[in-house]
């Protein structure tokens, strides 16, 4: 699902499936690195809207976060709020997708950080960038199945 | 208009200032048409162009290669919302059945719209099952019973043209089966 009028009518009626909320983290610069933070935001971008389209129906994807490189060290706030609500139990898995290596020691917790090494996409013709995204998603596919069996199996055993 | 102006001159019923506005409201009145008519068409344009979204698209498989294995089938066609183009990639999982017909099946699961997958699972060999609750479906593209699934997989319908696979731009529901 994507955060839109559409899909928020179904995410509210269908709210137990929808357990899984994915927040792609997005780099805003505009000195020095910045064609670097643009390409990273255009590869997260499309690989998070790959995603959506594999899991539809167990993934809110989120509206990208946007962070200036320069005030990374603030945004550990963020995480305060995601905190509630996987405390509240309003949804079991928060994912975390980024290009930045920076974000995997940030966060600790409850979270899952998919740090995925940009590809640069500048001068690749559709259908090649196409293909290089759609081999970036499966490989991040694989990953959260992964992640939620894990989940699921730890939650079982807990149980027992 | 300069015909205008010479029989403004013979009769003198027409003076230079109502020469000049009506001159003006005529240029005027062009001016806006030629705004407004675009803007008219772009407004009805969807509504002509409905009846060519039955098209059929090209596949890169040729019916031959088609075996009674469901095979994944990708293709692309070019769609145009108002102003904003973009690519439409359609999957289909693709086989013959028993009777050597072909079947095409929508990946779309009827649960939540996960997309389905033949044989990805272990615990569910020569099945579509979808990784988000665990929907099963047969190879005909009926759903389990006992699993989240509401319905059968949809279906895209086909044609052969030269050998090669066509498939229509969305599928469609299977009524009742």
């Amino acid at each position: 699902m994507k955060w839109n009028a559409r899909d928020a009518t179904v995410f509210f009626n269908e709210k137990e499936y929808i357990d899984t909320v994915c927040i792609p983290l997005v780099p805003i610069a505009f000195e020095g690195d910045g064609k670097t933070a643009a390409n990273e935001s255009e590869f997260i971008d499309l690989v998070t809207r790959a995603i959506e389209k594999q899991f539809k129906g167990r993934i809110l994807l989120l509206p990208p976060f946007i962070y200036f490189r320069s005030s990374e060290e603030e945004l550990s706030r963020l995480f305060d709020y995601w905190e509630n609500y996987i405390e509240n139990g309003y949804f079991k898995h928060i994912i975390f997708i980024t290009s930045n290596p920076f974000w995997q020691k940030v966060i600790n917790g409850n979270y899952k950080v998919i740090w995925l090494p940009s590809i640069p996409l500048e001068h690749l013709d559709e259908s090649t960038k196409l293909r290089v995204i759609n081999n970036q998603a499966e490989q991040v596919i694989d990953h959260i199945i992964h992640h939620w069996q894990e989940v699921e199996r730890r939650n079982n055993l807990q149980k027992k | 208009m300069s015909k205008e102006k010479q029989s403004g001159k013979e009769k003198q019923d027409i003076s230079r200032r109502q020469f000049l506005s009506y001159s003006i409201m005529g240029v005027g009145g062009f001016m806006a048409a030629a705004t407004v008519m675009p803007m008219l068409r772009m407004a009805i344009d969807p509504v002509l162009k409905a009846e060519a979204s039955g098209d059929f698209i090209a596949t890169n498989v040729k019916v031959d290669e088609i075996t009674t294995e469901p095979q994944r089938v990708d293709f692309n066609f070019e769609q145009k919302d108002g102003w904003y183009e973009s690519t439409v990639t359609q999957t289909a999982w693709v086989y013959k059945d028993e009777n050597g017909e072909i079947v095409a099946l929508s990946p779309i699961c009827k649960h939540l719209g996960c997309t389905v997958s033949w044989n990805s699972s272990d615990n569910y060999p020569d099945k579509f099952y979808c990784p988000c609750h665990k929907g099963v479906y047969d190879k005909d593209g009926t759903n389990v019973p006992g699993t989240p699934p509401r319905g059968p997989l949809d279906r895209y319908q086909y044609q052969i043209n030269d050998g090669v696979l066509y498939l229509s731009r969305r599928a469609s529901e299977v009524g009742g089966e």
